[in-house]
């Protein structure tokens, strides 16, 4: 009866999902691109505007230049977050002790519980003006280098993005580690008898049996990066200037603190597209890879 | 007034030297999270200027075991507020909770709060983004109670707004003239000094600009750091000062800007009397920012303003755009920084930290003073003064009274608690049970000994006719990364006062559009002989 | 013995990365053990001695958020597996109309900026009566959590081969059975791990029971932890020896919970639970 065409059943299963998500998840999605139509302090004063948010937003330089650091942490941290927990399982896959194994697994995702406000503290440490970063710098002989590394605009985004740093590990690192797992012993013997080199069965072998991995991952990543902005807010509130400013805390800043949440709704809405349009290029161009 | 360390055996006291009372000593104990500071004098407070007729007392409509919420983020006051509630409830028979807001997240608490209908019956907060809420209909306003008498005090019979330090009242006010904001403590801008360290290079407090610049340029060639500060949206103490040097240099131009005045009004910028009863309204402000008197990119005092402050700016350390303002404590309270400016008063912190510092090292504890902000000279500009710097850098925490959709007596017992917390002997008690050092708004509500020298030595007449920073939040919001790119040097001047201009600008129109048919149209037109915008 | 050498650089390596990657959390515990003197002779350097005092207030402050949390936490987790098990149960394996549309709009969902929904959903829940509830901190956390769930609930159930639902179709077990009798005994590791993922983002879910609540009897710990910061008037006093100490120690139930998980979850993990 597998895959048969059941519509009772479909309906009686999916009824509590759907009540949910229709309460809670696209009744209010609806509501906020509906706000995105109107002029709205989201207090009660409404007046319909039509696209004319969306004509504000596309015409504020500061819109744009929101989008300019957002392709900048994109193109840092979408490769790091994509390829540092593909090295991190790679390396853990290759363990043979499997209680090793295990323990490396735990460690390495044990960091997601440490709340974002105690990693941002402890990086303004490291990045501080007479912080070990500089200290490290001045006793190797590189006083030239150090600097305010949160001051410089030049410093302050690859500094963020650098708050992951090594990459290795986290939930991304599970599900990479998942797909090796994966990956049938079998090709792993033919390719020890043709006397492949390991970079050869990872090219050849590993990376194509992982590539939809890579696919969830990089969706993951994108979506992360939209649509995050609370570390951010917390380690440099957008500066120094607006050089940290994303579209999300663009948004937040324009909703939450100076009343006008019609203008962050109609943002939220083009970030939405925004991911929807990359989430499709990431698709349309995995699939061609595969 | 200097506060002394003395540095003789035994537990570490702080005892202040000079005029104030010899037996003010204040204990400060680190080993706990909070330190209790505990002064006599205001021990044995009586109640006499309180209202005892038990009629002023009963909430009309309030159920038997009611209870309000006093809501704030400011942690300092926490327990001052919490110690007259038991008062409170004996008078009233209605429970008082104090409770906290972090302070990260207070926009974003506040306004879902007021959104479910059920928001705390009073805020303690800073104004900053609250307006919306104000213009949006949703907090009472304090126009009609503030000309009257405190209805809770017995003793005189005068309008509330002469209870609060001149010109609170005046400041708080939004573009339109509307008293959202009931102010409870101030901000008074000016410095530590570690006095060790300046008097070891033969300096004394500066009383000048003039001074202060040449002060810290001594300083600096010395080798040392002559001054810390912090540039975050959190941290306005670069603002208020220059909010400070533009309100007296502007001061000349009172009379071109207030055009809608009492009859037979005249300004003398010496006698405060003469600005009590005068605001600006936003059509006197769009026609003075039209006509280029208040238009950043069109006004000389604007210019000089920034133009002082650009020269301020070049004695901070240097990595003044990553500091936010513990770092700027923590570093000045280990040495080796001559000033810090300050308008928040974190005495607390820096008693805290000296303590720590004379047990690990003891070599390095420093005798500190503080020193008011510095008066502008004719040596300091060129532009025609008429009078100094008014030295109140302007209200920090206040009431605000969010409507209650869901029962009258709420908003009545709320409008009852702030009449409360505003006579001078629970005020009082309120804030010697606080770890505050602000300078409390009530006239008679001494500020703590270590701030008295932060209290303004004169006044002058107060109508500020331009706003620094712009007119309403999003203004505010927009400012930060233009103050940070021009003191970060990626801006030149002219190119800050031009951005500046069109954000002023922009929060003009934005409030005339909010305004609606309240603006006067015709006004506007009849000055200008064109409309705004 | 040839193996054992010729793995010990990469031990090495993993050691290394592991230590980096810890590298936050050690800091943590690190700063939680020390008092303010130590912190200022040494920030880096190790505690001595170790200041267990810290952590003795930091889990007397944190301990009333704990329960809230277990409960918020535990509730959005079951009800989430529960009602996601369901869905994916009939989008991998029941063929209804519409199908691949009602999918697309559920994997749609998780393009939404959470931010942007915040005030409407806000306004949903309140109308409904749950501002200030168990109901309203729960409820749309569950939503929040059935795109990704049943996504991967339904991925794991498409591999399943063919042959037992139709054994069992033969039998002519009904829809409920084969998903209690079949699926689910096999599907056990995926279920921990999406249990864990939830419960994790649950657990640090800051926002949410922020705007939602107002008393203190419905703090979770994320939202504990700030308020206290303001009660103690820490920016006033830094105490960031007992501010890392109660992180630490709220920390802990989720540490423990997760490393007894560890086993299954890895195993669920391993055997491919996420793939596409």
């Amino acid at each position: 009866m597998s895959n048969h065409n059941r519509p009772w059943t479909a309906l009686l299963f999916l009824s509590p999902a759907a009540a949910l998500l229709i309460l809670f998840a696209y009744w209010p999605f609806l509501n906020a691109i509906r706000l995105a139509l109107y002029r709205s302090d989201g207090l009660g004063t409404e007046e319909f505007t039509g696209l004319g948010n969306f004509q504000l937003i596309l015409t504020d330089s500061l819109f744009w230049h929101t989008f300019g650091v957002l392709a900048v942490f994109a193109i840092l941290l979408i490769p790091v977050s994509v390829i540092g927990p593909l090295i991190g399982a790679r390396l853990v896959h290759g363990v043979r002790n499997a209680r090793a194994a295990s323990i490396y697994r735990f460690l390495f995702v044990l960091p997601v519980v440490v709340p974002m406000v105690v990693s941002v503290l402890i990086w303004r440490n490291l990045y501080a003006a007479d912080g070990v970063i500089n200290r490290l710098l001045e006793t190797v002989g590189l006083e030239t280098l150090t600097r305010a590394w949160l001051g410089d605009p030049s410093t302050v985004l690859p500094a963020i993005v650098f708050m992951a740093f090594p990459f290795v590990g986290g939930v991304n690192f599970l599900i990479y580690l998942a797909g090796f797992n994966n990956i049938p012993t079998s090709l792993y013997e033919a390719a020890e008898l043709d006397g492949a080199s390991l970079r050869h069965v990872f090219i050849k072998i590993e990376l194509p049996m992982i590539l939809p991995q890579v696919r969830i991952i990089l969706m993951l990543a994108i979506i992360a990066v939209v649509h995050s902005y609370e570390h951010i807010l917390v380690l440099t509130g957008g500066g120094p200037g607006n050089a940290t400013l994303v579209p999300a805390l663009y948004l937040f800043r324009h909703g939450f603190e100076w009343g006008n949440l019609g203008l962050a709704s109609a943002v939220g809405c083009l970030l939405f597209l925004m991911a929807v349009g990359l989430s499709i290029l990431n698709l349309k161009y995995v699939r061609t890879a595969e | 007034m200097y506060v002394t360390f003395q540095q003789d055996t035994g537990p570490p006291q702080w005892r202040h030297a000079g005029t104030v009372n010899e037996d003010v000593i204040l204990r400060v104990r680190t080993a706990r999270i909070i330190a209790f500071v505990c002064i006599g004098l205001v021990a044995t407070e009586t109640n006499a200027d309180l209202d005892e007729d038990a009629s002023l007392w009963r909430v009309e409509g309030a159920p038997d075991g009611a209870r309000i919420t006093l809501a704030t983020f400011l942690g300092e006051m926490i327990p001052g507020l919490r110690s007259v509630a038991g008062d409170f409830e004996e008078r009233t028979g209605i429970r008082l909770v104090v409770q906290s807001i972090p302070y990260a997240s207070y926009a974003l608490w506040v306004r879902t709060q007021i959104l479910s209908r059920e928001p705390p019956e009073v805020l303690l907060l800073e104004a900053a983004l609250m307006e919306q809420y104000g213009t949006a209909g949703l907090l009472q306003g304090f126009d009609e109670m503030i000309g009257q008498p405190n209805p809770l005090r017995a003793d005189h019979e005068k309008a509330w707004e002469e209870d609060f330090r001149f010109p609170l009242v005046q400041q708080a006010r939004d573009a339109r003239g509307r008293l959202w904001y009931l102010p409870f403590s101030q901000f008074g801008l000016g410095f530590f000094e570690n006095r060790t360290l300046s008097e070891s290079l033969g300096l004394t407090a500066p009383q000048t600009w003039e001074e202060l610049m040449t002060n810290m340029q001594t300083i600096r060639e010395s080798g040392r750091t002559a001054m810390m500060t912090a540039i975050r949206p959190d941290d306005a103490q670069t603002v208020w000062a220059a909010g400070m040097i533009l309100e007296a240099l502007m001061r000349p131009l009172t009379e071109k800007v207030n055009i809608d005045h009492e009859e037979g009004w005249a300004f003398d910028p010496m006698d405060r009397e003469t600005t009590l009863r005068e605001r600006i309204s936003l059509e006197e402000r769009v026609i003075a920012f039209e006509r280029g008197l208040i238009d950043p990119a069109r006004s000389p005092e604007f210019e000089e303003t920034v133009r002082l402050m650009q020269a301020f700016s070049s004695h901070w350390r240097g990595d003044f755009l990553s500091l936010d303002v513990r770092e700027v404590f923590q570093t000045f309270a280990r040495g080796g920084v001559a000033y810090a400016m300050n308008g928040t008063w974190y005495f607390g912190t820096l008693l805290a930290d000296l303590e720590l510092l004379q047990e690990v090292a003891p070599e390095s504890v420093f005798e500190y003073g503080t020193f008011p902000f510095p008066e502008l000279t004719a040596e300091s500009t060129d532009l025609p003064l008429a009078g100094g710097i008014n030295q109140t850098a302007g209200m920090r925490s206040c009431f605000i009274l969010p409507r209650q959709p869901t029962a009258e007596w709420r908003e009545e017992a709320g409008r009852l608690l702030v009449h409360y917390l505003t006579v001078p002997s629970v005020a009082r008690k309120v804030f010697a049970n606080s770890q505050s050092w602000d300078i409390p708004a009530l006239e008679e509500v001494d500020p703590r000994p270590e701030a008295e020298p932060l209290l303004p030595s004169s006044q002058y007449a107060f109508l500020p006719v331009a706003d620094f920073i712009g007119y309403d939040d999003q203004a505010l919001g927009e400012f930060w990364p233009l103050w940070q790119d021009f003191l970060g040097g990626r801006r030149t001047r002219g190119e800050f006062l031009q951005r500046l201009s069109q954000n002023h600008r922009r929060s003009l129109v934005r409030l005339v559009f909010s305004a609606g048919g309240e603006f006067d149209r015709e006004f506007v037109r009849r000055e200008l002989g064109r409309d705004f915008p | 013995m040839k193996s054992v050498i010729r793995a010990i650089p990469l031990h090495l390596t993993l050691v290394i990365l592991s230590i980096l990657t810890l590298f936050p959390f050690l800091m943590m515990a690190l700063i939680a053990s020390k008092d303010r003197v130590q912190l200022y002779t040494g920030f880096w350097s190790l505690p001595n001695p170790v200041r267990w005092e810290n952590f003795i207030e930091g889990a007397r402050l944190t301990a009333p958020f704990v329960l809230n949390s277990v409960i918020v936490s535990g509730a959005v987790t079951l009800a989430c597996l529960a009602v996601s098990i369901l869905a994916a149960y009939v989008f991998s394996r029941v063929r209804f109309p519409g199908r691949t549309l009602i999918w697309s709009l559920v994997i749609g969902l998780l393009l939404v900026p959470g931010i942007l929904v915040l005030v409407p959903l806000f306004l949903t829940v309140r109308s409904m009566g749950l501002f200030n509830s168990y109901a309203g901190l729960v409820l749309p956390q569950v939503a929040a959590g059935i795109p990704f769930a049943t996504f991967l609930f339904k991925n794991f159930f498409d591999q399943l081969p063919d042959d037992l639902f139709g054994a069992a179709a033969i039998d002519g077990a009904s829809d409920l059975t084969i998903l209690r009798h079949i699926v689910l005994p096999l599907s056990m590791p995926i279920v921990s791990t999406v249990a864990v993922l939830i419960l994790l983002s649950s657990w640090n879910n800051y926002v949410w029971p922020l705007v939602i609540t107002r008393d203190e009897e419905l703090r979770t710990i994320p939202l504990g932890l700030v308020f206290l910061y303001t009660d103690l008037n820490l920016s006033n006093f830094p105490n960031p020896g007992l501010e890392m100490a109660a992180y630490t120690m709220a920390s802990l139930p989720i540490l423990v919970l997760f490393f007894l998980a560890t086993r299954t979850f890895i195993q669920g993990i391993s055997n491919g639970a996420i793939k596409d």
